[in-house]
């Protein structure tokens, strides 16, 4: 649900394009984000919203145009600075450290800990933090019935359990927006409805603004107040998914040559 | 005047010898995507292929003995692919088995020359070289050979990469490897063609550069190790065209470094270029090679 | 001092500054996951900055010539070394790490390698080229008894041993330690968490750098000399083989590969039969087998005999029982 209209939008986009192998990926987007937002990004194969969302996270950097996040202009910044101003992505095949224990990976996550700096990482001090996060990480734990799997390795866990470490692992560094990238896939149907339950609460209760890649339009029905489409790289609508199912364009978009 | 282009010909002919091994080992990160650490080792064993059919054993022609030695070592190559290296590079999930594999292949491989060759040094037999008279100077006729055969080399090289079936697969494969493989054409049989040719254009190199430099031992490969992977970064990790390039430019600059300053510094300053080529534009000079930016393996 | 005690305070000596070496390579690789192919060259370095500060200045009639000379005594000569060699590990990091490509930094680390070895052997006026630093002063070996210089210099290296395995112990059990395996595993997804790699790794290789240069300096000052035959290359394969077979990733795991390859070169040669009466090639054949061993190990057991335990401290002990009910969610996938 988008917050009020006169407030500053969370995420600016303006005029983003990149071309790569000879191909226009992304061809001139501009669109805002407002706090508090569920927006989708729909759009046919090739029409390059996972191109844009690279761009928008910092793993591309040689793009054109300007984004602008929180007030602060963060154009062509690498991806772990970008990820630090609170705008953080999830990958759509999820991105787990294999040889770290759930727990462990849950703990890489919180920003700013004292303990990987050298001085306190010999001298120690950085404990109490450590405790402080370790409460945080087992009640994510918690919330998601991962407890059991503390200590197992993050590369024996199931497909759908990745998706949730890497998930609760992104919520942990506090961020302000959260980019995903097809969170449904490799999602079986029956749990489906569970992580969309988790990510409606997460924007409803907690008012974490989401921008969300994905191909399941059932999905992006049930759980975004509007949607971005994207085809050939340029954004062609942006509006309510009833609207969009009537919109020409849209449905040329996706069913025409 | 004679000294510069006789200097610039010895130059040709460590270009050669850097172009022959850097676009062999190029080719082979192209297709495996995997950079054969040991590689250098491989000149070194084509040189004494050749000094076991030209000297010890059968006494044929120089010439002759350089095929020998490529064929061997295109034999060699393949068989360490199919017996380790593949093997290996189905089973690793990271990029460091294969680096750490094939670097030590090659330093076992370097334990078994001294086991066999020693710490001695050895010369091949070559006929008389023929004096050639190029307009008032005379050079040596193997060195234009030596260019010769590494153009020709090249060419067909070239030539297999464009217009066969394999060659095509190869680019394919070099270009975009998953795509490549799934359409099919990432099959064994490709893989063993790319290790035969990086294999004797190994093996080539490591005869021409015998023959050029004379008295060699167990050390010959590793002598220009610090030619060849530079070579290789400067032109474009996996992009043979730009590994010749860069090749010719480090011969050239090496010969010339050779008389007008002390091989230390031609060693530092091409070693510095090839920093600067990392730092400031990593996919080569001529770009489309590997981009760093994407994570191996 | 009996030949046995002698004996067995030389292999306490050459086994802890081994294990010093082991140590610093496995924390650049085993715990940050930085292949670093040319890591011989480190100990190198750390070996010719302290040779060369231990060295009274290079006599002017110049046939043995070297840059600086500075007579310093110890512990001062061996702290110069590793402060140079974190400094020039520093630089090296700098220049190979801006790429993230794994290709990049093995590439270009050799290349260093043998182009250094090149410029050293070629410029005499450096290191006094092939033949290298000679006659360097260990610690107080003047002043003192061979017996008793020896059982010095054990205490020395065992406490040097000592302070790099705490300091590298304390590191790995940090926030840091766990940092760099995150780097190691997936540096794209430590990336996307707001980790910076550049920083991170360059804090790994300089506390490796710290630890080759140790044992480079302790090396020069027990053998005292120093020369390009000592650091081939290719000798970062027997460290390389001591880290992949201990186990990757932690200080004990390298400790422990330090001894097994150690052992095995060094005892394991005695039972080896002796071929055609060919002593000479008694090394080579030692380190064929060591390369088996290894490439047996990245077959069935990559992460070496002592895997790197799952937690670095004990956190599930303070795992309490679930409390309250939350609304759950959950996906077997």
């Amino acid at each position: 649900m988008a917050s009020g209209a006169g407030a500053a939008p969370l995420l600016r986009v303006e005029a983003l394009a990149h071309a790569f192998g000879g191909v226009q990926a992304v061809n001139g987007v501009t669109f805002e984000v407002h706090r508090g937002e569920f927006l989708g990004l729909i759009g046919p194969n090739g029409a390059g919203k996972s191109t844009l969302l690279d761009c928008l996270s910092g793993q591309i950097r040689d793009y054109r145009g300007r984004v602008v996040f929180d007030g602060q202009d963060v154009s062509r910044w690498p991806l772990f600075r970008v990820a630090r101003t609170g705008l953080v992505r999830s990958y759509q095949v999820s991105r787990v450290f294999d040889r770290l224990t759930v727990l462990s990976n849950l703990l890489t996550a919180p920003p700013r800990q004292r303990g990987e700096r050298l001085p306190w990482a010999l001298l120690g001090g950085w404990r109490a933090q450590e405790r402080h996060h370790l409460e945080l990480a087992q009640a994510a734990l918690m919330d998601f019935e991962l407890t059991p799997l503390a200590r197992t390795y993050a590369s024996e866990v199931s497909g759908g359990q990745r998706r949730l470490v890497e998930l609760s692992r992104a919520l942990l560094t506090g961020p302000k927006m959260l980019l995903l990238d097809e969170p449904f896939a490799g999602v079986s149907p029956a749990n489906r409805r569970r992580l969309g339950d988790w990510l409606l609460r997460l924007n409803q209760e907690a008012g974490l603004t989401i921008l969300m890649v994905e191909h399941r339009l059932e999905q992006v029905e049930r759980l975004c107040s509007s949607a971005l489409v994207m085809a050939a790289g340029r954004v062609i609508a942006r509006d309510s998914m009833a609207n969009l199912r009537r919109n020409p364009r849209v449905i040329e978009a996706y069913f025409g040559g | 005047m004679g000294q510069v282009i006789a200097v610039l010909l010895l130059g040709a002919v460590d270009s050669a010898v850097v172009a022959l091994a850097a676009v062999g080992l190029t080719l082979q990160f192209g297709v495996t995507n995997y950079l054969n650490f040991g590689y250098t080792e491989l000149l070194t064993f084509g040189a004494f292929v050749a000094l076991a059919v030209n000297v010890t054993l059968l006494g044929l022609n120089v010439w002759l003995a350089m095929l020998v030695g490529g064929v061997a070592t295109a034999c060699l190559g393949m068989a360490f692919n199919r017996v380790i290296f593949a093997r290996f590079a189905r089973r690793a999930r990271d990029p460091f088995t294969m680096l750490i594999v094939t670097f030590i292949v090659g330093f076992m491989l370097n334990q078994v020359y001294i086991v066999i060759w020693g710490p001695n040094t050895y010369e091949l037999h070559s006929s008389q070289n023929l004096q050639v008279r190029v307009g008032s100077l005379s050079v040596g006729a193997d060195q234009l050979f030596f260019v010769l055969i590494a153009t020709g080399c090249m060419v067909a090289l070239e030539l297999l990469l464009h217009f066969t079936r394999i060659g095509r697969s190869m680019r394919a494969i070099s270009d975009n490897r998953s795509l490549a493989t799934a359409c099919g054409l990432n099959t064994p049989r490709v893989v063993d063609v790319t290790w035969a040719i990086s294999g004797f254009l190994a093996g080539l190199a490591g005869v021409i550069l015998c023959l050029q430099v004379r008295a060699f031992d167990v050390t010959l490969g590793d002598s220009f190790l610090y030619l060849i992977y530079p070579a290789v970064v400067i032109g474009g990790i996996g992009r043979p065209v730009g590994a010749l390039v860069a090749s010719v430019l480090i011969g050239l600059f090496a010969a010339l470094g050779s008389i007008a300053v002390t091989p230390a510094i031609s060693a530092a300053v091409i070693f510095a270029g090839m920093i600067v080529v990392v730092i400031l534009r990593p996919q080569g000079i001529l770009g489309g090679g590997r981009h760093p930016s994407l994570r191996e393996g | 001092m009996g030949q046995v005690e002698f004996y067995i305070v030389t292999l306490v000596i050459l086994a802890s500054i081994n294990a010093i070496n082991v140590i610093g390579l496995n924390v650049q690789f085993g715990t940050a996951g930085l292949l670093n192919l040319a890591y011989i060259i480190l100990l190198a370095i750390g070996a010719y900055a302290t040779g060369v500060a231990a060295l009274p200045p290079s006599p002017s009639h110049g046939y043995v010539t070297y840059i600086g000379g500075f007579s310093w005594p110890f512990p001062w000569d061996l702290l110069f070394g590793m402060a140079v060699t974190v400094a020039c590990g520093a630089v090296l990091g700098i220049i190979v790490f801006t790429r993230v490509s794994v290709w990049y930094l093995a590439v270009t680390l050799t290349a260093i390698g043998y182009a250094l070895l090149t410029v050293i052997n070629d410029e005499p006026r450096l290191f006094n080229g092939y033949v290298g630093l000679l006659n360097v002063p260990g610690p107080w070996e003047s002043q003192l008894s061979q017996a008793d210089y020896q059982l010095v210099f054990c205490a020395i290296s065992l406490i040097c041993l000592g302070l790099i395995f705490l300091l590298t112990w304390r590191l790995e059990r940090s926030p840091l330690g766990r940092a760099w395996r995150a780097i190691r595993e997936d540096e794209t997804a430590a990336m996307a968490l707001g980790k910076n790699p550049l920083l991170l790794k360059l804090l790994a290789f300089s506390v490796g750098s710290l630890a080759a240069g140790m044992a480079g300096g302790l090396t020069v000052l027990y053998l005292g000399s120093w020369n390009t035959e000592a650091w081939q290359p290719n000798e970062t394969f027997l460290v390389l083989a001591a880290v992949i077979v201990g186990g990757r990733g932690w200080t004990v795991g390298g400790v422990v590969g330090s001894l097994v390859t150690y052992d095995l070169l060094i005892e394991g040669s005695k039972y080896l039969p002796v071929i055609g009466g060919h002593l000479a090639l008694l090394p080579t054949i030692q380190t064929m087998f060591l390369g088996l061993i290894v490439m047996a190990m990245l077959w069935w057991r990559p992460w070496g005999l002592l895997p790197e335990p799952k937690e670095r401290h004990r956190l599930w002990a303070w795992l309490k029982e679930p409390r309250g009910s939350h609304p759950t969610v959950t996906l077997d996938g």
